[in-house]
């Protein structure tokens, strides 16, 4: 009952273990923060020195104010009633939002959390509007700084900007130097049949990024054997009087 | 076969090219496609020569010629294109070692035959590079090349160093290089530098005799005999610098090593087995051809698919040699050179099957097709861009290996895209004979040959001498004919030569 409790004052941990005498008082200082504020914040001091001897006494004076009922003797009814206390005033609080809730719509309310989690993002991107005009303008100036040039179409810009940045500004791609000497020989071998230069140019560079990203998928899947070798290869094995020369 | 004189027998063949001749149809009877050859004026005297002695003897005794054997897979249901031989054609079972024939999957009456295939399924070679120059290995020549034979069990009846059971065999069978690389007996890399990934996926050992895997188990790792060989080889020249550079050869003197070998005894009884099972599918299905050898069976029928997912298997099985073999090697070199294989930069270049049928997509008139294509004595040669070729060489096109004789030089090609209109995507695959093995036996003395190697200053080590005058460079064309004929022709690109130093051999 005080874990139900907890969820619906939204503490951020409702399994915690009030037997702990610790817990317990922090848990109490939480209430009031939180919740029941009966106190103005320097009135909550006596409250909050948790390790003090002294801190039972001021508990007392606090249930005393808060007119909790003196046949509660244990700390535990004591505590169930102060957070009932606090829902009350929660409640209160927010009469109107709470009132026309019945268990069915809260039923339906649960369904569609469940279905469909409205997860709160943090990520700032997700709000952003890629299609406004102060967006393109912003991807448009990224794209001049790094000598991307022009498409219609921003958004493909931004793609081509993702790329640049990934595989020429991470963090590994800056420790390396840039290779000196000779360019790729983009015209050796058999070209692409176009009549067109700068066609077939264009088709050789495409060409040329289509085998990038083949080779890094044979790299991957190399990669994935050498693994699956080092955690299931015995040591490749030899007999040499298992061997015969024939004649 | 029809027997007529010589003269009227050249009616049918035409000259289209300096490099290329036309068989005609009528040549040989039923013939369902046209013929085509590669010669250069050094091998067309062969050519005709073997063709004017069987008219002589009116076609009794003897091997059939080229030529004829050519137009006779020519006549055969299904068959598409032309059949094609390729320069170092010479008189095989059925089908003539280095003659490419291609059926249409599509066509119900097509047919699969192990005579277009050869005995030695997936027989091919694979060449490794180093880091190291010819200055670094002269000096260790002898303990080198005794360090590879002890490593690699040669000679007829030898048996490997690699431990292997009946269940590992059969693993192996199934998953072809996949195998090797489980085991950790390969590196990641060699897999895709290999055709098919180094793994034909239809194999299924089920379909496997018995006998065929008795005589395959104690083979697997061994080089076995005949032209089968292991070479310490050094780059000779360098013809076309930026493929080359793709495969890691940067310079002349740079050194390499060449395992030419293929699936032993397993797939000699996978071709023999099936040999029998598809003369009954023959009378079944009324199918006829011009010769007994060219026993076939439809592709689709169970015969057909039975043996297609045996020879998958032999396939696999001689990618699990070759890859072996590589193990040993660089075992051997890491041995002498006192390192690792890693660090000697061992990689395989590329692994080419030149005994084999594969399922392709081609384009005829226009049109693509489903092909099944059969390469006997023929290299597949993919031109740049072909998805079925590495990442790697995309650009340069597939490299192509072409083993020389004992004693001579090897070469590199690259495949083209007019290979890939002419000849289905397919080249030589080494000299090719000209000297029957009986012949050569015959006319040459092995101690000369021996002497030979010596005057080259090239290490041998073989298993059995008497065979060594079988596989002199006598009994061969020559490779450079071959390939220039190839080269000239269009049908691949010459890239690198190569030329031995040190000499395995059964």
């Amino acid at each position: 009952m005080i874990r139900n409790k907890l969820i619906c004052l939204e503490h951020p941990n409702p399994e915690l273990n009030i037997n702990d005498q610790k817990t317990f008082r922090n848990l109490i200082v939480w209430l009031e923060d939180q919740n029941i504020r009966l106190y103005k914040i320097e009135e909550r001091a006596e409250l909050r020195k948790i390790t003090s001897p002294e801190w039972n006494k001021a508990f007392e004076k606090y249930k005393e104010d808060l007119n909790c009922p003196k046949e509660l003797k244990t700390d535990i009814d004591q505590l169930k009633w102060i957070l009932s206390y606090a829902i009350k005033l929660e409640y209160s609080d927010n009469v109107d939002q709470y009132r026309p809730m019945t268990s069915e719509k809260l039923r339906e309310a649960q369904k569609k959390l469940t279905s469909a989690p409205s997860v709160k993002s943090v990520n700032p991107f997700d709000n952003l509007d890629f299609t406004s005009p102060q967006f393109e303008i912003g991807v448009r100036a990224l794209a001049n700084r790094l000598h991307i040039p022009y498409h219609p179409d921003h958004l493909t810009i931004l793609a081509a900007v993702s790329r640049v940045v990934k595989e020429n500004l991470n963090k590994e791609a800056l420790k390396q130097v840039i290779p000196e000497g000779q360019p790729f020989p983009l015209f050796e071998g058999q070209g692409m049949n176009q009549n067109d230069a700068d066609v077939e140019q264009a088709a050789r560079i495409l060409r040329l990024l289509q085998i990038q990203s083949l080779r890094e998928m044979q790299t991957i899947i190399n990669e994935t054997i050498v693994e699956c070798q080092d955690l299931i290869t015995v040591e490749p094995k030899t007999d040499t009087r298992l061997g015969k020369v024939g004649f | 076969m029809v027997v007529r004189k010589y003269d009227d027998e050249l009616k049918y063949i035409e000259k289209i090219t300096d490099y290329s001749w036309r068989i005609k149809k009528g040549f040989q009877p039923n013939m369902n496609v046209e013929g085509v050859f590669y010669v250069n004026k050094n091998l067309e005297p062969l050519m005709f020569e073997e063709l004017r002695n069987s008219c002589r003897t009116d076609g009794i005794g003897g091997f059939l010629p080229g030529m004829k054997q050519i137009a006779n897979v020519a006549a055969l249901p299904g068959i598409v294109g032309k059949s094609v031989g390729l320069p170092d054609i010479h008189s095989g079972y059925g089908f003539a070692i280095g003659n490419m024939a291609a059926f249409d999957m599509n066509n119900p009456d097509s047919i699969v035959s192990p005579g277009g295939v050869g005995f030695d399924i997936n027989c091919g070679v694979r060449l490794l590079r180093t880091n190291l120059f010819e200055k670094d290995v002269r000096p260790v020549q002898e303990s080198l090349a005794q360090a590879l034979f002890d490593h690699i069990p040669v000679g007829v009846g030898s048996k490997g160093i690699i431990p292997m059971n009946a269940r590992d065999l059969e693993e192996a069978l199934e998953m072809g290089m996949d195998w090797s690389l489980r085991e950790g007996y390969v590196w990641a890399e060699d897999k895709e530098h290999c055709e098919e990934y180094g793994r034909m996926l239809n194999a299924d050992p089920s379909k496997v005799s018995m006998r065929a895997k008795k005589r395959g188990l104690p083979q697997l790792g061994t080089l076995g005999a005949g032209n089968h060989y292991a070479e310490i080889q050094v780059v000779d020249e360098i013809y076309d610098k930026w493929a080359a550079s793709k495969m890691g050869i940067e310079e002349k003197g740079q050194v390499c090593v060449m395992i030419h070998s293929g699936s032993r005894g397993f797939g000699h009884q996978v071709a023999t087995d099936a040999l029998v099972e598809m003369e009954k599918a023959m009378k079944r299905d009324k199918i006829e051809t011009n010769d007994r050898q060219l026993a076939c069976a439809r592709i689709h029928s169970e015969e057909g698919q039975n043996y297609l997912k045996a020879m998958a298997a032999a396939g696999n099985f001689a990618w699990v040699n070759r890859s072996s073999m590589t193990f040993l090697t660089r075992q051997a070199f890491a041995k002498q050179f006192n390192t690792t294989p890693d660090d000697l930069d061992m990689h395989v270049i590329y692994d080419v099957s030149h005994n084999i049928a594969k399922i392709e997509n081609h384009i005829i008139d226009g049109k693509e097709m489903k092909l099944l294509v059969h390469r006997k004595g023929s290299t597949r040669a993919f031109p740049p861009h072909h998805p079925l070729i590495p990442v790697d060489y995309q650009l340069t096109g597939q490299p192509v290996l072409v083993g020389g004789t004992m004693g001579t030089c090897s070469y590199i090609l690259t495949g083209t895209e007019k290979g890939m209109t002419e000849t289905f995507g397919s080249t030589c695959h080494g000299a090719g004979r000209a000297l029957s093995r009986a012949k050569s036996r015959r006319n040459i003395d092995y101690l000369d040959i021996l002497e030979q190697m010596k005057s080259k200053n090239i290490a041998i080590r073989v298993a059995s001498p008497k065979l060594v005058m079988e596989e002199s460079p006598e009994s061969y064309k020559n490779v450079t004919d071959v390939v220039d004929t190839c080269h000239s022709a269009g049908i691949s690109k010459k890239c690198v030569k190569l030329r031995p130093i040190a000499v395995i051999k059964g």
